[in-house]
């Protein structure tokens, strides 16, 4: 490469192998003593440049990726080049601790990082309950999706602790009901007797 | 992409709801008219642009319908389409039907626990500096992670 490889060129090269998530580079000219030129009249002295790379890649609760690069030189004809990379901010750490959840006079402890929930929704009032977990496509958020049987009118879950710390502030957390439990009936699939093709109903068309 | 075509004939009159899960992307669509096998009377009823786990339809909120009423013993045109880009594939319909007698066994409930992180960002800074030539040289990133990448600017 060039020594003034250009911030989108390298922006480009370090999200296609480094990150999925682009990092965003900014470019700044520096002189012969590694300072950054800020006055125009002396971008003729600009033996360098600095790049900032701001990673929108951090250490989430499913992804605790090592995120300190270095760099080496290699197949260096000139040893006049100088580089450092510095970590100017640490990233985040990823979530810790747990959220205390009240469902139907039952208190679950629940660790901010789970992958899985079964094991804190064994009540056996329950039929049956399942979740699934989704990273959010920024990683910002994940949620949990609970879904209940058995429990005619089943009660809706409520937080009664948050101890959850990483980031700037405390982990948010709600819980909403999405669907609620009725006295309707379900089918999945939907059977037969409901269901009719159209070779069956050719007497009205 | 696949399209499915049938007839939903409500064992009793009241407000029904159906859910759609797919993988790929799926729509949902249900006559408005009786009897008929006008598609011009078809509504969107049901959809999400995305795939969808199996047997989840509550992945998104549009892919359940309202409660929509129907008429006991009625046909009623329904269409499914569905499309499929890479990876798993399924399409799976369920259908909420009004009925006071039924047991709490034929209920459900689902509940979302939604948990937001305000993350502090990682920031590095390379400086390369070249300040007695501008020959060609080649650096290595290499992050360390397990994989042991490296990758060459």
């Amino acid at each position: 490469m060039n020594y003034n490889v250009s911030a989108s060129d390298l922006q480009t090269r370090v999200s296609t192998d480094l990150v999925w998530n682009s990092p965003s580079i900014t470019q700044y000219p520096i002189d012969k003593n590694g300072k950054i030129i800020t006055n125009a009249s002396n971008f003729n002295q600009t033996t360098g440049y600095t790049y900032f790379i701001n990673f929108t890649l951090y250490r989430s609760p499913f992804n605790n990726v090592q995120l300190q690069p270095f760099v080496s030189l290699s197949n260096i004809n000139d040893y006049y080049v100088t580089f450092s990379l510095n970590q100017i901010v640490a990233p985040s750490p990823p979530i810790s601790g747990s959220i205390i959840v009240n469902f139907n006079g039952s208190l679950l402890n629940i660790p901010g990082n789970s992958t899985s929930l079964y094991p804190y929704f064994t009540n056996p009032g329950l039929d049956r309950g399942f979740y699934t977990e989704i990273d959010g496509s920024n990683l910002e958020n994940h949620y949990y999706l609970i879904k209940f049987s058995g429990l005619i009118n089943c009660p809706q879950m409520t937080l009664q602790t948050n101890g959850l710390s990483g980031g700037v502030g405390q982990p948010l957390v709600q819980i909403k009901e999405l669907i609620h439990s009725s006295n309707n009936l379900y089918y999945d699939p939907i059977p037969n007797e409901m269901l009719f093709s159209l070779s069956k109903l050719c007497f009205f068309f | 992409m696949e399209a499915y075509k049938a007839y939903f004939k409500p064992p009793y009159t009241g407000n029904y709801r159906f859910y759609l899960a797919s993988d790929d992307n799926g729509e949902l669509w249900l006559s408005n008219v009786t009897n008929s096998s006008n598609i011009s009377y078809l509504n969107k009823i049901a959809y999400h642009y995305s795939w969808t786990p199996y047997a989840m339809p509550y992945y998104y909120d549009t892919e359940r319908s309202s409660y929509i009423s129907l008429v006991a013993g009625q046909y009623y045109l329904m269409n499914v389409f569905r499309n499929q880009y890479t990876g798993g594939s399924n399409l799976w319909i369920g259908v909420e039907v009004p009925y006071s007698n039924s047991t709490p066994l034929q209920t459900f409930s689902v509940q979302k626990i939604n948990i937001t992180y305000n993350p502090i960002r990682e920031v590095q800074q390379l400086t390369i500096n070249n300040y007695k030539s501008v020959s060609q040289f080649s650096i290595v990133l290499r992050q360390l992670d397990s994989n042991g990448y490296n990758l060459l600017i």
